[in-house]
């Protein structure tokens, strides 16, 4: 086999000052051949962004060797470059002539970029004008249509909706199984790196620290996640998404004060607060979503209100029955204001499901994969 | 790609405006009416006999379109900061593009001052033809400049601040209202040399003597030699900080 990108020893070194330095990447060694799709997983802060950024030549090595193998090209964020006063039209062709591509290859390409953003009747309405899912459509189409050979893509699919960012999988799919085109691929969501992914290197600290199969590296990854955010409180968390226009301050369990521990079946009360900054908002929208330890989605809890105009809400979701096979669980929280994602807290709340029969822990522990507990009652059957 | 991000800012400077092109026009003759009446009716400044308004707009043409490519390249890459983060292309487009964006006032305010020109003064048509060389000289002084400046200013941001007080002291400093002569003249002959480091100061001259068959300083060349060594000069160190661009904005 080919491959289409090689990097050998690269680090990345920041000076601060005071002659101390930090490494933001450090001795990494890649490849990827060509027509496969790798994804880099990893906390926020762990290096992928630069290491992107390097490959796209936004920044430079401190030291190292990277070769490319055909052209390259980068969505790192989506919509930089498009000029908010500009149409749609010419932002495409803008766009694209900054990506790289020639006036003819855009020309030739045209239709397909409008047809895959489905923009077609709003082609010369200034983009200002777009609501912010055709903006995001229109802006990662014309980065889906680059003829390069090796294709870098930063978290893109954290904005948009679920049928859009079906359509940008399927489009790198069919990009690196049809054209053999290879793809550096960057996301915190991990169902997408599965379906997506032929290989899976995990980035901490500026270091890989593993790389192979996708299933087997994300549950390692995983894993660590876990331990590693369990114990911070969701005030502190600073790893979070949104804009920032509210912030969750606290989950906690409210009323039965047990400790983090239910039996299945029990209630479950939980107190979220959330602050407001002084951005204007009409209402908000609160999802807590269900997890297990595994990482597997099990439901949704959410409720929207209008907001009361105070700087602080603070609401209580009960739950009547846990019912809820014994395992870790974990909640992800989100909270919209006026339809927009203000904050995102990945795994801001644990809690653990027990038994009072032991031997029924144990083979949840065994299995690490709990589910939902339905209620069942057994009779013999006379024949 | 040069064309398209001059394209870009061109429809950008020009969206939603109420007057559109109209500033293009207007500016210059407000300006040219101001330096009429202050330097011409209040202080009666000498011209080199050549009518005050075409001498002035000759002035205007030039600096018009210098403190416009050096103000916009200067601030080019500062301005375009998540860009640069987020995108690769050659950087060195940012600041150049300016000088084609430019181009779009530089012709509106090169058919006034025609008018004006043709009206109003003697003029040598031939020596209209001067306006090509010495307006790429006035372009390679601007974009020289404004790549120092714009490299600098990635470091250093009080440049950001600087800049419009530098560019005051340049337009009263280059002979735009009033004739070199008035200059020149307080000057010992060793010293007279030092004027035409400005570039604007010799350019200005060598057109209008083109233009208005005027005599002009054998050293006015010096300028044209000033402007294309910060043209490469500015390229050079440009490139030089290229890589560090994205790290240190």
């Amino acid at each position: 086999m080919t491959n289409a990108l090689e990097i050998k020893g690269l680090s990345k070194e920041y000076k601060l000052g005071k002659g101390k330095s930090f490494f933001a990447l450090k001795e990494i060694d890649l490849s990827l051949e060509k027509g496969k799709v790798l994804g880099l997983i990893g906390h926020n802060g762990a290096g992928k962004s630069t290491l992107l950024k390097i490959l796209s030549r936004i920044t430079y090595p401190s030291s190292g060797e990277i070769d490319v193998y055909g052209k390259l090209s980068s969505l790192l964020e989506v919509g930089t470059g498009f000029h908010p006063e500009l149409s749609g039209r010419e932002n495409i062709y803008l766009n694209g002539s900054i990506l790289g591509m020639t006036k003819s290859e855009i020309k030739e390409r045209f239709a397909d970029i409008v047809a895959f953003a489905g923009v077609e009747e709003f082609l010369d309405l200034p983009v200002k004008r777009y609501s912010s899912g055709m903006y995001v459509r229109l802006a990662f189409a014309v980065a889906a249509h680059l003829d390069a050979e090796v294709l870098l893509i930063d978290e893109v699919l954290a904005v948009g909706d679920a049928e859009f960012q079906k359509r940008c999988l399927q489009r790198m799919d069919s990009l690196s199984k049809e054209k053999e085109r290879s793809i550096v691929f960057v996301s915190h969501n991990m169902s997408a790196i599965v379906k997506l992914c032929d290989e899976v290197a995990w980035l901490e600290k500026g270091q890989i620290i593993a790389r192979g199969a996708p299933q087997e590296i994300i549950d390692q990854y995983l894993a660590k996640t876990a331990e590693l955010n369990r114990d911070i409180p969701v005030h502190l968390r600073d790893d979070r998404e949104g804009d920032g226009r509210a912030k969750i301050v606290d989950i906690s369990i409210a009323k039965n004060k047990i400790g983090q521990f239910f039996t299945s079946g029990s209630r479950l009360n939980l107190a979220v607060k959330f602050e407001l900054s002084n951005a204007k908002a009409q209402n908000f929208k609160l999802e807590l979503h269900l997890f297990n330890s595994r990482g597997n989605y099990l439901s949704t809890f959410s409720h929207s209100a209008n907001l009361t105009g105070l700087k602080q809400e603070s609401w209580l979701c009960e739950v009547k029955d846990l019912n809820l096979m014994p395992g870790d669980f974990f909640f992800n929280a989100h909270l919209y204001l006026d339809g927009q994602r203000a904050d995102f807290v990945g795994r801001a709340f644990y809690f653990k499901v027990i038994d009072e029969k032991s031997e029924d822990n144990e083979i949840a522990i065994s299995r690490q994969n709990p589910g939902i507990y339905l209620l069942n009652t057994w009779t013999t059957l006379k024949p | 790609m040069l064309y398209n991000f001059a394209y870009r800012d061109y429809r950008a400077r020009y969206a939603q405006t109420l007057l559109g092109y109209g500033w293009a026009i207007i500016q210059p003759i407000m300006a040219a009416a101001v330096l009429f009446f202050l330097f011409h009716n209040l202080l009666k400044v000498e011209t080199q006999g050549v009518a005050f308004l075409s001498f002035t707009f000759s002035g205007l043409l030039f600096w018009n379109y210098f403190a416009f490519v050096l103000s916009q390249s200067s601030a080019s890459l500062i301005s375009a900061q998540s860009m640069l983060q987020k995108i690769y292309f050659p950087r060195i487009i940012l600041p150049l593009s300016k000088g084609l964006l430019g181009l779009v006032e530089l012709s509106i305010t090169l058919v006034i001052f025609l008018f004006i020109a043709f009206a109003d003064a003697q003029v040598e048509s031939l020596g209209l033809l001067s306006f090509i060389p010495l307006i790429i000289s006035v372009l390679a002084a601007a974009w020289g400049l404004g790549l120092w400046l714009s490299a600098l200013s990635i470091r250093y941001r009080d440049l950001q601040q600087a800049l419009p007080f530098l560019l005051q002291m340049l337009f009263f400093i280059s002979p735009i209202a009033y004739s070199p002569a008035l200059v020149q003249e307080r000057l010992p002959e060793s010293m007279q040399a030092l004027y035409y480091l400005n570039p604007i100061s010799g350019i200005l001259e060598l057109f209008r003597a083109a233009l208005f068959n005027l005599e002009y300083h054998p050293q006015a060349w010096l300028s044209i030699l000033v402007a294309f060594l910060l043209f490469i000069s500015g390229w050079w160190y440009f490139h030089r900080v290229e890589r560090k661009i994205a790290d240190l904005i």
